[in-house]
């Protein structure tokens, strides 16, 4: 079952250490290859007065990744078969960066099966409402309330290979067959419809249009997005990866914040 | 509850059958592990009291590069 050799002793009562999950920020790790004048003195200082070359607190990353996979798990905890990203880790990881002032750009990245509707619009609307610099990328799959998440950043990217799907909201469990049931699924509907059309580039016309299609999906109405399609009707901006992405975002930044130094001043 | 997914409900909520993995659920024991400055670890619970990584959940990409934190890792909390 150990695919690797035992991480060192966790937390022990009689020394009352810390927990050695923590011990990482004492080792000195592989900084990244931009390393700043002032990280660079600051390690020389440490050298002379302390005879290590053991560097204080990690400098910042300015761009911090968020990855959203599998189904986007809300007020129902889904069977332990399914992977999920629940939503209540999400949030306060996207408060804490909203409120770091080192952090400047935000990468989203999406290959998910869609999910919960209210979870998947919580996250869509924190990361519309950052201030920081967000880029979006579909990988794999942006299904269902993937849509809206992957429209609330600055700028999306979908890889070639990746899909979305858009299909109407159905209900689950009991129906009870009145109208005021057709009026709500229609309300929660119009929820996620306004949203992908007041921030991609497609019209909600054509959205709907989309969503009711028949004789693409098997089991249900509604259409399948590859990349080139996703980006042809304005919901997605660009076909691109990773690279792609994290060159947008830079471009976001100093745009948002000017050509300064990004880690450290 | 409303689920807008396109895996079909009976998949995600359905009953394993005997073709499946027969100790999924000992296995899908889960805990997680409030970590330092905001990084969670996903636990798997193992039989003989010790816990194993099952993901790291940060938004710092660094953090995934960390050989302490590689999911599989096993862990003994006292």
């Amino acid at each position: 079952m150990e695919s690797r050799p035992q991480a060192p002793p966790k937390v022990s009562a009689e020394s009352g250490e810390e927990n050695p999950a923590e011990q990482p920020f004492e080792q000195p790790f592989e900084q990244p290859l931009r390393q700043s004048p002032r990280k660079q003195r600051l390690v020389l200082q440490n050298l002379k007065s302390l005879g290590q070359l053991h560097t204080p607190a990690p400098v910042e990353n300015y761009i911090h990744t968020l990855i959203i996979v599998g189904q986007i798990e809300g007020h129902i905890i889904l069977p332990p078969k399914n992977k999920t990203t629940k939503y209540e880790h999400i949030i306060p990881q996207l408060v804490a960066i909203e409120q770091n002032k080192d952090i400047k750009g935000l990468l989203v990245i999406l290959n998910t099966v869609g999910g919960d509707v209210e979870a998947g619009l919580a996250i869509a609307e924190m990361i519309e409402s950052l201030s920081k610099a967000t880029v979006s990328l579909v990988l794999g799959g942006g299904h269902s309330i993937g849509v809206p998440i992957a429209v609330s950043t600055n700028y999306s990217f979908i890889a070639e290979t990746a899909t979305m799907t858009i299909h109407p909201l159905r209900l689950t469990g009991l129906v009870v067959g009145v109208p005021q049931t057709y009026e709500y699924l229609d309300k929660m509907q119009d929820r996620v419809i306004k949203f992908v059309t007041n921030h991609s580039k497609i019209n909600e016309e054509h959205f709907r249009e989309l969503m009711f299609r028949t004789g693409d999906l098997v089991r249900d109405i509604g259409t399948v997005l590859v990349g080139k399609d996703a980006v042809a009707t304005g919901l997605i901006d660009e076909i691109g990866g990773i690279s792609q992405a994290i060159k947008k975002l830079d471009e976001i930044v100093e745009l948002k914040y000017g050509s300064g130094p990004k880690e450290g001043q | 509850m409303l689920l807008y997914t396109i895996i079909p409900l009976e998949v995600i909520f359905g009953e394993e059958t005997e073709t499946e993995l027969p100790n999924w659920r000992e296995d899908a024991t889960r805990v997680l592990q409030a970590g330092h400055h905001g990084k969670n670890l996903l636990l798997q619970s193992l039989p003989d009291g010790r816990f194993k990584i099952d993901r790291l959940i940060s938004t710092d990409a660094r953090d995934y590069l960390n050989p302490n934190w590689q999911p599989g890792t096993v862990l003994r909390i006292f």
